[in-house]
Parts: C-alpha cells; sequence; structure tokens
C-alpha cells in the first residue's frame, strides 16, 4: 500500500485528509504536516524525514504539497526519490480520492503520474464546458 | 538597476514572494543572493524554476548580486533581492552592497519552533541577529519588519529586542 504525506500551508492538510475520510472512509498510512509561519526549515525537514521513517513505505511514498513554489513543496523537493518516494504539487481533494481508489493497484511512478493527471482534469470552468450546450 | 525590494527571508522564494511582494511591487525579478543556495543544485534548480514570463527568478553567489546591482543590463528590471539571514545581508552590505531600507520577512532558528526571541509570527531573532539589527539602525538603514506587505511593520524597540 503505497503511503502518503500532506504537506501544506496551515491547516489545509488536516482538513483536507479529515474531508477525504468523510466520503471515502478511513485513510491509512497518510500523514499529515502543517505549516506554520513559526516553523524554521530544519524543523519542517525534520517532520517530514520522521514521517518517512516511522511510516509503511514498502511501496513507496507520494509527498502531496499544496502549491508549487511554496515552502511546503521547496522543502518536500530535498526527499525525491524516484520510484521511493515522489513529490506531487497542488494537492486538491479529487486527487487525494483517486489515491485511496488506486494506491494498492499500481506502482508508484504510475500512481504520481495518474494523480497529476486527474488533479488537473478535475479543474472544471462551468461556462467552457456548458458553452453551447445551454 | 532599479531595486525594488531588500528583504531577509530563510524560505527564500515561496507564497509570500511572488503571490504578494512581487505584484504590490511590480517586481520583474527576483534575486535570491546566497552563495550557500547557489552551490546547491536541487535547491537553485527548484527556485528557478518559478520563474514565468512575467518574473524571472535567479539564483546568484553574493558577488554576482553585486555586480548585477551595478550592471546597466538591469536597469529595466525591478528587482526584489532576498538573503537568506541577517548574516549575509551584513556581509553583503560589507562588500558595498547599497541599502537604504531592508524588510525582514522570515528569520528562524535551531531545530524547534519558536527558537530565539520572537518579533513577529515568523521573525525569531537570536543575539547575533539583534546586534545586526542594531548595526544596520546605527548605519541609517530602515527596518521594514513584516511578513506581506498588508501587515502592518513591527517596531522591533517597542517589542524589546532593543532593549
Amino acid at each position: 500500500m503505497i503511503g502518503a504525506i500532506i504537506i501544506t500551508h496551515g491547516k489545509l492538510a488536516e482538513v483536507l485528509i479529515a474531508t477525504a475520510e468523510g466520503i471515502a472512509g478511513r485513510l491509512e498510512n497518510v500523514r499529515c504536516i502543517s505549516i506554520d509561519p513559526c516553523d524554521s526549515a530544519k524543523c519542517i525537514s525534520d517532520a517530514i524525514s520522521n514521517n518517512i521513517k516511522t511510516m509503511n513505505k514498502e511501496d513507496g511514498v507520494i509527498i502531496l504539497t499544496d502549491m508549487f513554489g511554496g515552502t511546503p513543496s521547496n522543502i518536500g523537493l530535498s526527499f525525491l526519490e524516484p520510484g521511493k518516494v515522489e513529490i506531487l504539487t497542488g494537492v486538491n481533494l479529487p486527487m487525494l480520492l483517486k489515491f485511496t481508489g488506486h494506491r494498492t493497484d499500481k506502482t508508484l511512478p504510475e500512481l504520481a503520474m495518474l494523480l497529476k493527471e486527474h488533479g488537473q482534469k478535475s479543474i472544471v470552468l462551468a461556462s467552457e464546458m456548458l458553452k453551447g450546450k445551454v | 538597476m532599479s531595486v525594488a525590494l531588500i528583504r531577509v527571508d530563510d524560505r527564500l522564494v515561496h507564497g509570500q514572494i511572488v503571490e504578494a511582494w512581487a505584484p504590490f511591487c511590480k517586481a520583474t525579478r527576483v534575486i535570491v543572493a546566497s552563495d550557500a543556495v547557489k552551490n546547491n543544485r536541487i535547491q537553485r534548480i527548484a527556485i528557478e524554476s518559478c520563474s514565468s514570463t512575467a518574473l524571472a527568478i535567479k539564483v546568484e553567489g553574493i558577488e554576482e548580486a553585486l555586480r548585477d546591482m551595478i550592471s546597466e543590463d538591469m536597469n529595466k528590471e525591478r528587482i526584489i533581492i532576498i538573503f537568506s539571514t541577517l548574516k549575509e545581508l551584513l556581509q553583503a552590505y560589507n562588500k558595498g552592497f547599497i541599502i537604504s531600507n531592508v524588510n525582514i520577512g522570515n528569520i528562524h532558528h535551531h531545530n524547534a519552533r519558536q527558537g530565539g526571541r520572537e518579533i513577529t509570527p515568523s521573525v525569531y531573532i537570536d543575539k547575533e541577529d539583534e546586534d545586526i539589527l542594531q548595526y544596520l539602525l546605527k548605519q541609517g538603514i530602515e527596518l521594514d519588519i513584516r511578513a506581506v506587505p498588508s501587515d502592518r511593520p513591527v517596531d522591533m524597540l517597542r517589542t524589546g529586542a532593543g532593549s
């Protein structure tokens, strides 16, 4: 079972996991790290490293961050180990729900690519989608 | 070159820079002036890959940033210069970097949360930082302590840090 660590600014990660659990049921082997203004880079980096150490990582771990170019993503990037630890930015609810559905039947690189595509496809501009249909 | 903002921020280029300061300063370029980051390949690539057509982001050694500061090629740019620590800012100042005002955005210490004296929720200073800040004030440099433009600047003396 592929593991996940969600790292975001503020409480976004916690709430995102709680919300996904409300829809898909309890998420095993999923950790969250909430970053506050008072956290040093070393403190964030230690939190990621401790989580990776103590979780089930037999099938790999995907780190999901809120925003490319933000602190969670900037610090998360240094943990990249292709095939073992992947980092995907711009986490959203559809992406997390897709993760729960495919974490046991795909390899880490496959799942990472699937989540990237699904996360992007799940963003829809209603007026564009409905153009000419209503 | 036109320096729009000089900032001390140990998180370097992140959301506050790209989403808040760059539009506020109408910046066209961000330069991270740090020898350590320049020499860390992954960190450098990650930072520079946040560049967009509207905002160029570059990591430069301190000497290189100094050269850029007086280069005519940069005349049309509005630049945000970021130093990782007060120590590096002071190094650049001592090497001839012209500073009249410095924004202090993120300073953290030690492995734990909240090491050092709290000035703002994202600025914690130790004795060495405090000495540097006092030195900068004596040089007539204005300190602008705030994370984002919409924050109210914090008066360091009133927090008791200057006693």
